[in-house]
C-alpha cells in the first residue's frame, strides 16, 4: 500500500533558482549570436502568454490593466528597477518589455566568471512560483515551437549552465563523484521549494530505465501536463536538466519520458529511458544495412 | 567547401550548388532560428526539382508537418512520411509510416528500407533532421549512421537532403558529414 503524503502546493522558490535558470537560458542561447534576441523575443511573448491564461494578469486587450498587474507582480518579487520607466505596453500598441531581460538583472549576471556579493545575500529570497513556472513554460513551448524535438538539446545546455552556476554560487558543493553531486542537486531543489521529495532508480540490467519519484512537485502539475496537453515531447524540469548533465559526464544520455503518473495527491512517477555511453550503431550494424535489399 | 550565406535565399544557396549533380546528396546545415523556414525552401526546391518525396521526420509529428507545408503551398501528395517522433503505436496510413518514438538507428535503417521497397515512385529523401539523433546517440554513430543512409541512396540513384540544426553539440558530425555530401548548404539569415 503506497503511503499517502498530503499535497503541499509550494507558492514560492528561492530566487537562487530562478537566477540559475536565467543563466543557464542565456549562456546556451550564446553560441547563436544575433538571432539570440529573436529566441528570447519568442520565448517572452510565450511567457506573458503563460501568465494571461493562467489568470495572473489580464489580458493585453486590457493594456492599461495589462501593464498595471505585470508591473505590480515583477515589482512584488523584487524586479521593479528592471522595469522600463516608460513601459511601453501601457500604450497599448508597442510590444512589451522582455520578461527574460527585465528578470535577469545585472547585478546577479556573472562577472568575469565570478559573482558580486550581492548575488550570494540574495540567496535566501523567494520568489512566485508562478513567475518560474512562467520561464519554464515560455521558454520550453518557444524551443518546441521553433526546434521541436531538439529543443531538447538546448534544454539539456541550460541544464550545464544551471550547474555551473549553483557551483559558482556555493549553493550545490562540488564533488567527482556524480552520485554525490547529484543527491547535492536533489537537496538543494528540495530546500529552495521544488518539490517536497524526490528519489530516483535505475531499473533494468544492464540499466535502461530511469525512475523518477516525487512528491509535490509543481513543475509536473502545471508546466509539464500543460506541455503535454499541447503535444510537446521536451521536458524542461530543471532538477532534471542538471541531473543529465552530470550523468552525461558518465556518457548517460536521457530518452523520452514513456510513463508518467501524475496522482492527485501530488505524487509524481515518472520512467525515462536512458542510454549508456557505447556506440549505437557500429560497423556490423553499418554493413547489415549495406546488405538490405530494396 | 562551405559557402557563405550572402544575399542568398536557401532554395538559390541548393540551387546554386546541386543543379549542375543529377542526384545530390545534400547537407542542409540551418541557424534555429531559420530552421522552419530553410526546411520549407529546402522541400519545395526538391519537390519542384524530382517530384515525390520521402520525409523522414525525427523531429516534428507528420501532423504538424503537413499542416505547415500545406500552409507553405506544398501539394499535399507530394510526399509520403516515416514518422518516428509521434507518440503512436506502429501503424501504416496512405502516406505515413508511423514508427512511434523510434530510438534504435538500426530499426530506422529496417524501416527505411521497407518503405522504400514499397514505394517506388519515390524520388527523393528528406531527412528532418540528423540533429535529433544526437539527443540519443553518441555522434560517431550518428555520422556512421548518415553514412550509410546516404550511399544506400547513391546505390539506388537517389538524391537526399540531410537537414541539421546548427547547435554546439555535433559539430563533429557535420564535418563529417560534409565530406562524403554534394553539397554543403549553410543557411543563416533568411532572404
Amino acid at each position: 500500500m503506497s503511503r499517502r503524503v498530503p499535497d503541499v502546493t509550494y507558492k514560492k522558490i528561492d530566487r537562487t533558482a530562478m537566477d540559475a535558470l536565467l543563466h543557464g537560458l542565456l549562456k546556451s542561447l550564446e553560441y547563436v549570436g544575433e538571432q539570440r534576441q529573436v529566441i528570447l523575443d519568442r520565448m517572452g511573448s510565450m511567457m506573458l502568454q503563460y501568465l494571461v491564461e493562467t489568470g495572473t494578469v489580464p489580458s493585453p486587450d486590457s493594456p492599461r490593466e495589462f501593464a498595471r498587474s505585470l508591473r505590480r507582480l515583477l515589482i512584488k518579487n523584487g524586479y521593479g528597477p528592471r522595469i522600463p520607466l516608460q513601459s511601453k505596453t501601457v500604450q497599448g500598441n508597442h510590444t512589451p518589455p522582455n520578461l527574460v531581460e527585465i528578470l535577469t538583472p545585472m547585478d546577479r549576471q556573472l562577472v568575469g566568471g565570478a559573482f558580486p556579493k550581492s548575488s550570494v545575500s540574495r540567496g535566501k529570497e523567494k520568489v512566485d512560483w508562478v513567475l518560474y513556472e512562467m520561464v519554464l513554460y515560455g521558454m520550453t513551448k518557444a524551443l518546441d515551437d521553433q526546434l521541436g524535438v531538439q529543443g531538447q538539446l538546448i534544454l539539456d545546455r541550460i541544464g550545464t549552465g544551471m550547474l555551473d552556476y549553483l557551483l559558482e554560487l556555493g549553493a550545490i558543493e562540488r564533488s567527482d563523484d556524480p552520485k554525490i553531486l547529484v543527491q547535492s542537486v536533489i537537496d538543494y531543489f528540495v530546500k529552495a521549494g521544488y518539490a517536497k521529495s524526490f528519489r530516483y532508480e535505475l531499473e533494468g540490467a544492464p540499466p535502461d530505465t530511469f525512475v523518477s519519484r516525487y512528491e509535490s512537485a509543481r513543475y509536473y502539475t502545471t508546466v509539464f501536463r500543460r506541455i503535454r496537453k499541447e503535444g510537446s515531447a521536451l521536458l524542461s524540469c530543471p532538477l532534471c536538466l542538471v541531473g543529465h548533465s552530470i550523468w552525461a559526464t558518465q556518457g548517460w544520455k536521457f530518452g523520452d519520458v514513456f510513463e508518467v503518473r501524475i496522482k492527485s495527491d501530488g505524487q509524481v512517477l515518472i520512467k525515462s529511458k536512458v542510454y549508456p555511453s557505447t556506440e549505437r550503431f557500429t560497423e556490423k550494424d553499418a554493413l547489415r544495412f549495406s546488405q538490405m535489399k530494396v | 567547401m562551405e559557402r557563405s550565406h550572402g544575399p542568398l535565399s536557401v532554395r538559390e544557396l541548393i540551387d546554386k550548388q546541386a543543379s549542375s549533380i543529377e542526384n545530390p546528396v545534400v547537407l542542409l546545415s540551418v541557424n534555429p532560428v531559420v530552421y522552419q523556414e530553410g526546411v520549407m525552401s529546402a522541400i519545395k526546391y526538391f519537390s519542384e526539382r524530382f517530384g515525390m518525396g520521402l520525409y523522414i521526420t525525427l523531429n516534428k509529428p507528420y501532423a504538424v508537418l503537413q499542416g505547415a507545408f500545406e500552409k507553405g503551398g506544398l501539394a499535399p501528395g507530394n510526399l509520403v512520411y516515416l514518422d518516428s517522433i509521434t507518440n503512436t503505436p506502429e501503424r501504416r496510413t496512405e502516406s505515413c509510416n508511423y514508427l512511434g518514438r523510434m530510438r534504435e538507428l538500426t530499426d530506422l535503417c529496417i524501416a527505411l528500407v521497407k518503405m522504400m521497397s514499397e514505394e517506388k515512385e519515390v524520388k527523393f529523401v528528406f531527412v528532418d533532421s540528423v540533429s535529433t539523433l544526437l539527443i540519443y546517440n553518441d555522434s560517431k554513430s550518428v555520422a556512421r549512421f548518415c553514412h550509410s543512409v546516404t550511399e544506400k541512396l547513391r546505390s539506388m540513384s537517389l538524391p537526399a537532403a540531410l537537414v541539421f540544426v546548427e547547435m554546439e553539440e555535433g559539430k563533429d558530425v557535420v564535418a563529417q558529414m560534409a565530406q562524403f555530401c554534394d553539397a554543403y548548404v549553410k543557411a543563416g539569415e533568411l532572404k
